[in-house]
């Protein structure tokens, strides 16, 4: 695509702030931010996406190999500067792989597979989702003051898109909440009914009796509209 | 063929908008109109309501969906997108129940075929609203797809408010909204009053003839058949005995 055409970042921002309006996943923005953040960082040799859910910790977008392999090495052994980095919110700087000593064990991978220095950059991200931007630089001291605040704009993107992501989580979940009122809704008439039928009230008095039994017993009002359906339609078999 | 005194208190100054999804809730399932109603449903939506640019009837037919109404080929197009990348807002309505908003289609990242087709064509929100008939279970989905955001916006927000309110007795706020808009609120609203009534009916079966659920809405409906009658109008009947 336009993988050699010359590293400015401000084309690259530019083809983002098209991106987010344009056709494509939020796998496929990832993957775009990662590589956009390797043609434009200096001294960045591969990046990263690490994505932290629930169910989870996954790399959703990398330019090569390496980044992948070292990003499954943390996640295998449970921490490293990327998943403290998406805890956080914060950003870690491992300036030479051969001075670490705050993740001894990843550093050492990271220099077998030659890489000399890195940055994990935390999403800021308010949500069950979290995640960091892993640059990965094949020389010590690699990546300066500059790169760090260029990778820390691609973080920014990365975290709108991921916020877009979710915010449809967030209204798909919604729809799925009313799903389960609608169909309690239609269980409550049909117990409201039962009630008009054996006491001769109004759907009004019904629905009372109905919130008076859910409040006496402390349960959910359709939990005790689905009781009383459930017993009165049971009682001729049972 | 003559409008049927519907479920609720039919005013005669209702659109036909608001008549046909009232008859609508009020028609047995595998009545023989309600193919019919269906494509009314979709052709009045996009000639009254103004947020809607397009729009079209999802519904299940055998093992998979199809489009049984729209308004274009562009409505049928979108839909299709989403037929074929089995995911969208109009199979998730069907499935769910539930109306599904989209008020940014642009950031609809959990629906890339869907997305990418109805951008393409410049729709920038869509509304699917579940329909249903006599029995009170989703039929199909009723689609709306816009091209302007804010028109779209105030739609959705009355339209899901009608699903959130207790008894289907929904408030929106009209002031916002264009004549064909209030119509769809008030048909949905309407709609809802009809079956919140036939479930009732059916819960004063269950509690007669100690039945199921499923077993009320068929003596219900053929009450209503034998004595040539609504569905409402039997429940209300019913109800009416009652006090």
């Amino acid at each position: 695509m336009t993988d050699d055409r010359p590293a400015d970042p401000t084309a690259a921002f530019a083809e983002l702030g098209r991106i987010k309006l344009g056709e494509t996943d939020l796998g496929g923005v990832l993957e775009r931010i990662a590589a956009l953040a390797k043609r434009t960082v200096p001294g960045a040799a591969e990046v990263s996406v690490t994505l932290v859910r629930d169910a989870g910790v996954h790399t959703a977008a990398f330019t090569g190999q390496t980044a992948l392999v070292l990003d499954e090495a943390q996640y295998r052994a449970g921490y490293g500067p990327c998943l403290d980095a998406a805890a956080a919110a914060a950003t870690f700087s491992l300036p030479d792989m051969a001075q670490e000593t705050r993740w001894p064990e990843f550093a050492g991978r990271a220099l077998e597979a030659g890489i000399g220095s890195s940055l994990s950059i935390g999403l800021p991200v308010h949500a069950d989702v979290t995640g960091a931007l892993n640059v990965y630089a094949t020389e010590a001291r690699a990546l300066t003051e500059e790169a760090m605040a260029l990778a820390q704009a691609y973080s920014g993107y990365a975290a709108v898109a991921l916020a877009n992501a979710h915010l449809h989580d967030a209204n798909v979940s919604l729809a799925q909440h009313l799903h389960s009122a609608m169909q309690s809704r239609a269980v409550i008439e049909q117990a409201k009914g039962i009630l008009m039928g054996g006491r001769g009230c109004s759907a009004e008095e019904a629905f009372k009796i109905l919130v008076k039994l859910s409040q006496d017993s402390n349960r959910k009002l359709r939990d005790v509209a689905a009781a009383l359906v459930e017993s009165v339609q049971n009682s001729r078999r049972s | 063929m003559t409008m049927r005194r519907s479920g609720a208190s039919a005013p005669r100054e209702w659109s036909p908008l608001v008549r046909c999804l009232i008859e609508l809730a009020d028609t047995p399932d595998d009545a023989a109109g309600v193919e019919t109603q269906l494509v009314t449903v979709a052709l009045l939506t996009v000639d009254r309501v103004n947020a809607a640019d397009y729009a079209s009837i999802t519904a299940l037919r055998g093992d998979g969906y199809a489009t049984v109404a729209a308004s274009s080929d562009l409505a049928r197009t979108v839909d299709e997108a989403q037929y074929n990348s089995d995911a969208g807002p109009c199979l998730d309505s069907v499935d769910t129940g539930a109306p599904i908003a989209v008020p940014d289609i642009g950031s609809a990242m959990r629906w890339p075929g869907f997305r990418e087709q109805a951008f393409a064509l410049g729709l920038r929100a869509s509304l699917s609203i579940p329909l249903f008939a006599g029995s009170g279970s989703t039929l199909a989905a009723l689609n709306l797809y816009g091209r302007d955001h804010a028109t779209m916006g105030a739609l959705i927000k009355a339209v899901l408010s009608v699903f959130e309110a207790q008894d289907g007795n929904a408030e929106s706020g009209p002031e916002v909204l264009d004549d064909g808009s209030r119509e769809l609120v008030i048909g949905l609203t309407e709609a809802h009053a009809v079956r919140a009534t036939i479930q009732r009916a059916i819960g004063v079966t269950i509690a007669r003839e100690n039945c199921t659920a499923e077993e009320g809405y068929r003596l219900l409906r053929a009450r209503a058949a034998d004595t040539g009658t609504t569905l409402s109008r039997t429940a209300r009947g019913l109800l009416a005995e009652q006090r």
